[in-house]
């Protein structure tokens, strides 16, 4: 017996009773004797008072997510068919440029990655022909309208002197003062400037000017933009004639260094929208 | 989407679908391991692990209330906390009697030297709870925070802590006889309104 009176057996039947958990019998014989039982009517409020009690506990909040990575729970994450595909394919490229361009800082002239120093180091009379990038008749006119001695004044890049090649085509500045250079020397002699104009087909060309300048060109008195204009004629020039250079294995390399570039950036991307 | 579906998700390994039934279920989850080891430290790990837990078993759950399958497991992942504890040679949570038996109500783990904060939570209704129910027996809050608190049915923790029926029903019982004698105690700190009839 409890304090209260009631028995422990009591007590867990009301207990039972409250949740709804007794058979009908057992909960028509508690009812039964709840009519004339003050004690068990008591010990009844007693628990439903707790009950409600217990009940207004508040639900705590989590201090943070518990929300699951794949590392947590030792998942690999699935990575997708390409992502190894551009992996490998941007290591070989990067191998293989790295052997063609071993290959050839050793065998330069074996490997014949540069045919042009072949073909000055062969035949240096026919070189410029190489080298040269075409030219107009117009500006081809003057040179080939002087003499021997004129020709000696013409300045490098423009004569196409073998010896001073490389240094024309490292500066595209300097072949661009040639020209200029090349303009004045053309307004002196007097056969030159008569064959300038015998070979302009237009007639348009005024005296010391040729078609590689442009029209607005004043020789005189030249503003920014027909410099800049200029300039940038020359370089593009510069960028076709180091171009029309290059061997095989320049253009191999080319090729490998932005196939390597772009499968690895690709690699990466993939990977990185599946994490 | 309901969550039967983000279930069958989850047990083809979808995580997000997962992920999305931690935060339905993580506050309930925390709470219950908070009320078992009175530790929120200890509380936010045992629910990490049990939602890891959870995530890697899955497969295993065959239907039913899904709450209380995870309250299974976070109630579980609590006892081995617990065990884990026991075995430290620290200060036992539970003292014995001459038989050698554990005493359930063990009084000697009042503190005697309680900080202001802790003698200002007592004067609280929630803080007088929250004593009576540490007072108990682990098995026994169980069962009151599931039921009471949590509001689950008995064949819910029936399940959960793996136990029969009748031995809810008695656990329950005897836990909510306890509280009501422990609270009897403190009956000067009730409100009006949870005044027991027997006090009138």
């Amino acid at each position: 017996m409890m304090k209260n009176g009631i028995s422990r057996r009591d007590w867990q039947t009301l207990s039972a009773y409250l949740d709804g958990q007794l058979s009908d019998r057992e909960r028509a014989r508690l009812e039964t004797r709840l009519i004339d039982d003050s004690e068990l009517n008591i010990a009844l409020e007693e628990i439903r008072s707790l009950r409600s009690l217990l009940q207004e506990i508040p639900v705590k909040r989590a201090p943070r997510n518990y929300t699951l990575t794949p590392q947590m729970v030792g998942v690999r994450v699935s990575q997708p068919p390409s992502y190894p595909a551009l992996r490998l394919a941007s290591v070989l490229s990067t191998v293989l440029l790295m052997l063609v361009w071993f290959s050839n800082l050793l065998f330069p002239m074996a490997m014949g990655s540069l045919p042009h120093m072949t073909a000055i180091s062969e035949q240096p009379e026919t070189s410029y022909e190489i080298v040269e990038p075409p030219l107009d008749p117009a500006r081809e006119a003057p040179v080939n309208g002087m003499d021997d001695k004129e020709s000696s004044k013409v300045p490098p890049g423009i004569a196409g002197i073998p010896d001073e090649e490389s240094e024309k085509m490292e500066d595209p500045v300097s072949e661009l003062e040639g020209i200029v250079i090349y303009e004045e020397t053309q307004t002196e002699p007097a056969g030159a400037k008569d064959e300038s104009d015998a070979v302009d087909p237009s007639g348009d060309l005024e005296p010391g000017e040729t078609e590689l300048e442009h029209p607005r060109l004043d020789t005189e008195s030249s503003d920014l933009d027909d410099d800049s204009e200029v300039r940038a004629e020359a370089l593009l020039e510069n960028i076709f004639s180091r171009l029309s250079q290059w061997g095989i294995q320049d253009f191999m390399m080319a090729f490998l260094a932005i196939f390597a570039v772009t499968t690895g950036l690709a690699a990466i991307i993939v990977r990185r929208k599946v994490s | 989407m309901d969550e039967a579906t983000l279930i069958g998700f989850a047990k083809e390994g979808d995580l997000d679908a997962f992920n999305r039934l931690v935060l339905t279920y993580q506050d309930m989850v925390f709470t219950q391991a908070c009320r078992l080891l009175n530790d929120e430290q200890a509380a936010d790990d045992a629910s990490q692990e049990a939602f890891i837990s959870a995530y890697k078993n899955i497969r295993k759950y065959r239907g039913g209330s899904f709450r209380a399958w995870l309250l299974r497991i976070v109630t579980n992942t609590c006892y081995d906390e617990l065990r884990r504890r026991k075995r430290k040679p620290t200060t036992p949570l539970e003292p014995l009697d001459d038989t050698g038996d554990e005493v359930e109500s063990p009084g000697w783990m009042a503190d005697p030297g309680e900080t202001p904060e802790e003698a200002y939570e007592r004067s609280e209704l929630g803080g007088v709870l929250r004593d009576c129910i540490k007072k108990l027996p682990v098995d026994f809050q169980t069962v009151v925070y599931l039921i009471d608190v949590q509001g689950l049915d008995y064949n819910e923790v029936s399940v959960i802590i793996g136990k029969p029926l009748g031995t809810v029903k008695s656990r329950l019982a005897r836990a909510r006889l306890r509280l009501r004698d422990c609270l009897q105690g403190n009956r000067e700190l009730l409100p009006g309104k949870f005044r027991l009839k027997s006090e009138v």
